[in-house]
């Protein structure tokens, strides 16, 4: 398999984030809910150690905007495992067993998607705690339809060929011919599915928190972040774009690479 | 030679007045029509005919694996149970075990993904015969009855890295693993270089003779049919035509359309400036099918009352023949 060049430099500028998300806070001489009074809403520079500048209440904006990286990573990518092996499992059931099943396992998804998503959020903020659990709960409620979607169609390709059928023939039960020979042939579309969830997720993730709906103060989060970082675009304009230089950085790259995965593993392109 | 329509014991499989049938859009297509078959323990059967002519439908309907959405009716029975509108884990337990099959390309049908010796355990897993170190050695010792050399290294080896012959022994080892008492063979050497063609089908034939097994054997070529059965069924548009001793068939055909099949063969010493002999007309396509003989529009034997009702299968000689007017010993089609 070979990476198209934007994928392979997204791969460079995914692991340049992830490293920094990682470790960038201990290089810095601040942490993210610390206060610095000497110091509010300045603008990036070399004073004091505030790289990247600070908000209105003084607290660094580099360790606050990687510390929300941190957790919009983490709920946008434990949202797609969860969403992968969900979305695999239900549609690889459907799609294999077909008939009455499928169109019956199906239906029940098309009744998730159908149900106003915004709405579900605010009742589930309510009925839970604001915390990035509950985000990531409301994020992986929706995110395993798609997946789902994508594998049936998959499944059922699949279970025209003649090698299930040979499977089938030699006796071998259902749930080993799905685990063993449909399941690891879902294996390209549904990485490159994955790899296009992830940003999905984190843009939804954002949403959530810009509405104020998702992670709550004083833990940040790019959605968090780019909310107050919108209120003072004017007067200082490093609040919004720290964040959102990261944000489309991150998305983009991610992006880029599901195009490139998507494009090395489509058969047709050799 | 023993006809098993004479011995007490029933036979293996007993095939009776089985319909395949698929909707389509100009009407239904009978695949297969009111066909019945048996088939003695041990014996071989070969079912020829052109494409289309419902073999490979036939013959995969006996491990059940007619396509969805096709109807069938009638009944097959094997060993004395009745297949049709069996039970998903009655077919399960059968197939691979008392049932197998080899497909026509071995290339599609053993999984690209797993490794040989993964495929041989799965079905033996799957009859509980045999698991782990066990499961390995029957798997191995399965790999060198089918001549595989260099077995042993086989058994972690992908399908891509095996020959089209060595994958074709592969798909024989899956199908007789599990010992079964009968061995569906779809056109198995299709798919295959003429000069491997030849080692496959003698390593059939000796191996469901060593093991005392049933053979079903779905050919388009009535010289691996003769060197390989004992019996024979000739198909055409989805019925049975001719059916008897293979080696009484092929010496004196009774139908016009084996007659002519056999006509249509080409041999080394054929003259090289004549045409090819062939049978005039196409097999029938999709749709319902006239009334009559299903032949009749390629038959020039064919009269009227060819046209109006198909002709029952009726003794002659060893064999039974589906025509109104059979040919004589070494008449001329």
């Amino acid at each position: 398999m070979r990476l198209a060049w934007p994928a392979r430099a997204s791969l460079v500028l995914l692991a340049l984030v992830l490293v920094l998300a990682l470790a960038g806070p201990a290089l810095s001489p601040w942490h993210a809910e610390q206060l610095d009074w000497q110091r509010m809403a300045v603008p990036p520079g070399l004073d004091a150690g505030h790289w990247l500048g600070t908000d209105r209440l003084g607290r660094d904006l580099f360790v606050r905007t990687l510390a929300g990286v941190r957790v919009s990573l983490a709920i946008a990518g434990l949202a797609t495992v969860v969403s992968l092996v969900l979305g695999v499992g239900y549609g690889a059931i459907a799609g294999y067993a077909g008939g009455r099943v499928d169109a019956l396992m199906m239906r029940a998804v098309d009744v998730f998607y159908s149900l106003p998503y915004v709405f579900f959020v605010i009742l589930l903020t309510v009925v839970l705690e604001r915390r990035p659990a509950t985000v990531f709960v409301a994020i992986g409620a929706v995110g395993w339809l798609t997946m789902a979607r994508v594998v049936r169609g998959e499944a059922r390709r699949l279970r025209e060929r003649e090698f299930i059928e040979a499977a089938v023939a030699a006796g071998v039960p259902a749930p080993a011919i799905l685990w063993r020979h449909v399941v690891p042939n879902l294996a390209g579309p549904v990485l490159v599915y994955a790899t296009l969830t992830v940003p999905a997720l984190i843009l939804l993730e954002s949403f959530l928190s810009f509405l104020g709906l998702g992670v709550q103060e004083p833990a940040a989060s790019l959605g968090n972040l780019l909310a107050q970082g919108a209120q003072e675009m004017e007067s200082a304009p490093w609040m919004l774009l720290v964040p959102c230089s990261f944000l489309v950085a991150t998305v983009l790259a991610l992006g880029f690479l599901g195009e490139g995965l998507r494009d090395a593993l489509d058969p047709h392109e050799h | 030679m023993r006809s098993t329509r004479m011995s007490t014991e029933p036979p293996l499989l007993a095939i009776e007045a089985l319909t395949i049938a698929f909707a389509g859009a100009g009407g239904e297509t009978r695949a297969v029509e009111a066909v019945s078959l048996a088939l003695g323990r041990g014996r071989s059967l070969g079912l020829v005919g052109e494409s289309g002519a419902g073999k490979s439908q036939l013959a995969l309907a006996v491990p059940g694996l007619t396509p969805r959405g096709a109807r069938v009716a009638g009944s097959i029975r094997f060993d004395g149970e009745e297949l049709i509108g069996a039970p998903a884990a009655t077919l399960r337990r059968l197939r691979g075990a008392r049932i197998g099959t080899v497909f026509q390309d071995p290339a599609a049908a053993l999984a690209p993904h797993l490794t040989i010796g993964t495929q041989l355990g799965e079905v033996l897993a799957a009859h509980a015969l045999g698991r782990g170190r066990a499961a390995r050695r029957a798997a191995l010792a399965m790999l060198e009855r089918v001549r595989v050399p260099d077995a042993a290294a086989r058994l972690g080896q992908y399908p891509h890295e095996l020959s089209g012959g060595l994958k074709q022994r592969v798909m024989l080892a899956i199908a007789l693993i599990g010992r079964p008492a009968l061995v569906v063979a779809d056109e198995p050497t299709t798919a295959l270089d003429v000069t491997v063609e030849a080692g496959i089908l003698e390593l059939l034939a000796e191996l469901v003779r060593a093991e005392g097994t049933a053979l079903l054997l779905v050919s388009h070529d009535l010289a691996v049919v003769a060197g390989l059965c004992d019996e024979i069924a000739v198909l055409y548009a989805g019925r049975v035509v001719e059916q008897g001793p293979a080696r009484a068939v092929l010496a004196a055909p009774a139908h016009p359309y084996t007659a002519g099949l056999l006509a249509a063969r080409l041999t080394l010493d054929s003259p090289l400036d004549a045409p090819v002999p062939a049978i005039p007309g196409g097999a029938p396509g999709a749709g319902p099918r006239p009334p009559g003989c299903g032949f009749a529009p390629r038959c020039r034997r064919a009269q009227a009352r060819c046209r109006a009702a198909p002709p029952p299968l009726a003794a002659q000689g060893a064999a039974r023949v589906a025509c109104y007017l059979p040919l004589a010993a070494g008449e001329a089609p």
